[in-house]
């Protein structure tokens, strides 16, 4: 009895002392020691109970840090530094005092956001350059410009060899508005150090009687305050005899404009003429753009006619410049625009019904009709406008008659890809061009993510971003994502062009994000698995350049690579884009961990 | 009644005693006598000032993706985000898509990060980004972004909006549309209409 009256209470308190079961909060696994399957480099953390790779990366990587707006170190603002396959120069601060102060920020454990600079920006212009144009100005008068800041490199450090920065990199251009200082108008602001593509651009009215003033490279030291002024005088203003050019146009030219522009960039580096009557000679004076022999332009620069804002279906003349010399103009005779009415529609021309669906379309011409002219079209009328359509794939809109590159962008969900296409736009006996566009369906791209011990990888995101096609066949593609199933298994729906597919597991889970390139083409594809290994713990506190270091908290840390670069050396070469391999937000302390898988493949 | 059968008798009644405590002692663990105040369940918050990009200034590069940091009252919520370029309330153009977030294993965070991959629109004047979050989001009926672009609730859901401008200026948003007033029997193209 008594031993039935024990075993009873056992049981008794057994049940009662059985632990709560948590609710599990998701299905995704997480790494755990051991480390068998993980290949021979994975040892066991035992602070962690994690599999890790030993060491730090090795490979070179940009490390961008977006510090929140409400930092009390530079709110807003974005720091891109650089480590070589060292470490050198983010992680490799070495121990410094200064004002009796010894560093508490050095590698490879802490990295120190580069310094700011506050740069404040001043167009001036001499009294006799007011003169010329015809408005009088006190010597050195300053002018409000409004200043564009493009960061081009970032070096912190003058010593260490870094490599300019890769396209794809989230590389951030500012605009400074011009405001009423002491001494007049001036533009100031605070940039983390580096060089920067620097562009003042005189505000109206004075963009039309004083140049864009362009700086490259403009080197800004950490710490420093910049005064940079540029004055306009007959030393810095670009020989004016080889900027005269003729625009004649049967038609008028009442409120069309004249610029020069950079052919590559089309950033305008002239000022900007409005012209009237049918024939008009202007100077476009430009500043710092002597290009070519005797002070030139150079040929890769052209020359932009355009309409005013509120004309439609009236296209630009943009005459690339020959020798230097701006020469004369003959906007061609362009006949009255077409009317264009079309649909988008589904790829299935054996359909007996008009199935549309709503969709982006942005037209962008090829040449332009000019009949009164021997080659019947022109190439140096560019015409381009966007319109979307109804919910039915119906559109109308006016172009003016030539050939078009139409690129067609269905809304998302409708299951159709991002398409170009080339289109004839001529007036007929109605008036009326009719346009049926069918964009392809987008491919369905099915993939598997595993860990490395061949367990499947659940509940991980798949972010499908896209990159710039380097052929101009087709448009940049559209990005997606979706999540993988218990199975590890995804399915989305893509546009055809060139990808980066990258596995993110589940934070928490520790397992590092996987990115791998793929092209995908028009049919369906089933990519091969993706692997995730051991990560490799990139962990650091992010302090701050003020004296006492602070550090700082809630920072987005991203990292960046280009596959296949294993040297700063090879960034001169690389032709891919930069790839997110890894990110993490600063705690208070500004401690992050980042865990990085090998570059992408 | 013997002295020795008096302490054994006591001796068991003390150990019974002391089991019972064990058990009633075990049971606090396993079931508190009563439950703990439970935290309000607040809508999801954006934490704007970590958003990237900054929302306070015009964005002038794309950025590709978008990272929104959520605040949450429970880290165990799941929640969704919409997400829209140029969002036309009347028509609903403009919706994207909408994404769930769950919550991840050992992850106890109040704060969620969401990274959103958009498709830049065209480079022509300045258009408007919006990124709704939610527990809950009216059905999507047909991918019409006017339900994607309201909570269930009316107290439940945050949003936040960027301005991309390529040349820096914010004048212009949203987006210039060069399409005519569609003539609905006009364009009818199973009427035989215009094409």
């Amino acid at each position: 009895m008594k031993r039935g009256g024990a075993l009873v209470l056992g049981l008794a308190i057994a049940a009662a002392c059985t632990p709560i079961e948590p609710v599990p909060l998701s299905n995704a696994p997480v790494n755990r020691c051991s480390c068998e399957g993980y290949g021979a480099q994975a040892r066991c953390n035992s602070d962690t109970n994690r599999c890790e790779v030993q060491g730090r990366p090795t490979f070179p990587f940009f490390l961008v840090a977006s510090v929140p707006s409400s930092s009390f170190y530079a709110p807003g603002t974005t720091f891109i530094l650089y480590s070589d396959q060292r470490g050198a120069p983010a992680f490799t601060r070495t121990a410094t005092a200064a004002g009796g102060i010894v560093s508490k920020c050095t590698g490879p454990k802490c990295v120190e956001l580069g310094g700011l600079t506050l740069v404040t920006n001043s167009y001036q212009v001499s009294a006799e350059q007011s003169l010329r144009v015809r408005y009088p100005l006190a010597e050195l008068q300053r002018i409000p410009a409004r200043v564009e800041y493009e960061l081009v490199a970032n070096n912190p450090d003058p010593t260490a060899a870094q490599p300019n920065f890769p396209a794809g990199l989230p590389a951030v251009a500012s605009f400074v508005g011009p405001r009423l200082g002491l001494q007049g108008a001036e533009a100031s602001v605070a940039l983390p150090s580096g060089r920067y593509l620097r562009v003042l651009y005189p505000q109206p009215p004075f963009d039309a009687l004083f140049p864009p003033r362009t700086e490259n490279p403009l080197e800004l030291k950490p710490g420093s305050s910049v005064p940079d002024d540029f004055s306009l005088t007959r030393d810095t203003l670009d020989p004016v005899d080889t900027r005269s050019v003729t625009v004649t146009r049967e038609d008028g030219l009442e409120g069309w404009q004249v610029w020069v522009a950079d052919r590559a960039t089309k950033r305008r580096i002239s000022t900007l003429k409005t012209l009237s009557g049918t024939t008009q000679t202007v100077n476009l004076d430009t500043t710092g753009e002597r290009r070519g022999a005797n002070g030139g332009l150079g040929d890769d620069v052209e020359v932009v006619v355009a309409p005013p804002a509120s004309y439609l279906g009236i296209p630009r003349f943009i005459n690339p410049v020959n020798g230097g010399d701006l020469g004369t103009i003959k906007y061609p005779f362009v006949p009255v625009p077409v009317e264009v009415r079309g649909n988008v529609l589904e790829p299935d021309e054996s359909t007996t019904q008009f199935l549309g669906f709503a969709a982006r379309l942005s037209f962008e011409s090829v040449n332009i009709q000019t009949p009164r002219e021997a080659s019947q079209t022109s190439p140096l009328l560019h015409y381009a406008t966007s319109l979307g359509t109804d919910d039915r794939g119906r559109f109308a809109t006016v172009l003016p008659a030539g050939t078009y590159d139409v690129t067609v962008e269905p809304l998302q969900g409708t299951g159709f890809a991002k398409s170009r296409q080339i289109v004839e736009v001529k007036a007929t006996d109605t008036g009326i061009t009719g346009l049926k566009l069918r964009p392809p369906r987008r491919t369905v791209v099915r993939g598997r993510v595993v860990l490395a011990d061949r367990r499947p990888l659940a509940e991980a995101d798949i972010l499908a971003t896209p990159e710039t096609p380097k052929s101009a066949e087709g448009p940049k593609p559209r990005p997606n994502q979706t999540r993988t199933d218990e199975a590890g298994r995804f399915s989305l729906e893509l546009d055809q062009g060139p990808y980066v597919i990258s596995a993110v597991p589940k934070s928490g889970t520790g397992f590092p994000r996987v990115a791998t390139r793929s092209q995908i083409p028009a049919v369906e594809l089933d990519l091969a698995d993706i692997t995730i290994p051991a990560p490799t713990v990139l962990s650091f506190t992010v302090r701050d350049a003020t004296r006492s270091e602070n550090p700082v908290a809630n920072a987005l840390i991203r990292i960046f690579t280009v596959p296949g670069v294993t040297t700063t050396d090879d960034f001169a070469n690389a032709t891919s884009e930069a790839v997110e391999i890894g990110n993490g937000t600063t705690d208070e302390s500004g401690l992050v961990e980042i865990l990085l898988a090998p570059g992408p493949a | 009644m013997t002295h020795g059968a008096m302490t054994h008798g006591g001796l068991a009644l003390g150990a019974g005693l002391l089991l019972v405590a064990a058990v009633i002692g075990a049971c606090v663990i396993a079931e508190p006598p009563v439950d703990l105040p439970a935290a309000p369940v607040i809508r999801p918050t954006i934490v704007r000032s970590a958003a990237v990009p900054p929302p306070t200034g015009v964005i002038t590069r794309w950025p590709g993706t978008f990272y929104v940091p959520v605040q949450l009252s429970d880290a165990r919520m799941t929640f969704y985000a919409a997400y829209f370029v140029d969002y036309n309330p009347i028509t609903g153009e403009g919706y994207q898509d909408t994404i769930a977030s769950s919550p991840s294993p050992g992850d106890t965070r109040p704060v969620r990060t969401l990274p959103i991959s958009i498709t830049e629109p065209a480079r022509d004047g300045c258009h408007t980004v919006e990124v709704v979050v939610a527990r809950e989001l009216l059905p999507t009926i047909s991918g019409d972004g006017r339900f994607a672009h309201t909570p269930s609730s009316p107290n439940d859901g945050d949003s936040i909006t960027w301005f991309y401008s390529p040349n820096g200026d914010p004048s212009g948003c949203p987006v210039v549309d060069a399409g005519l007033l569609p003539d609905a029997a006009a364009l009818d193209a199973s009427d035989g209409g215009a094409l």
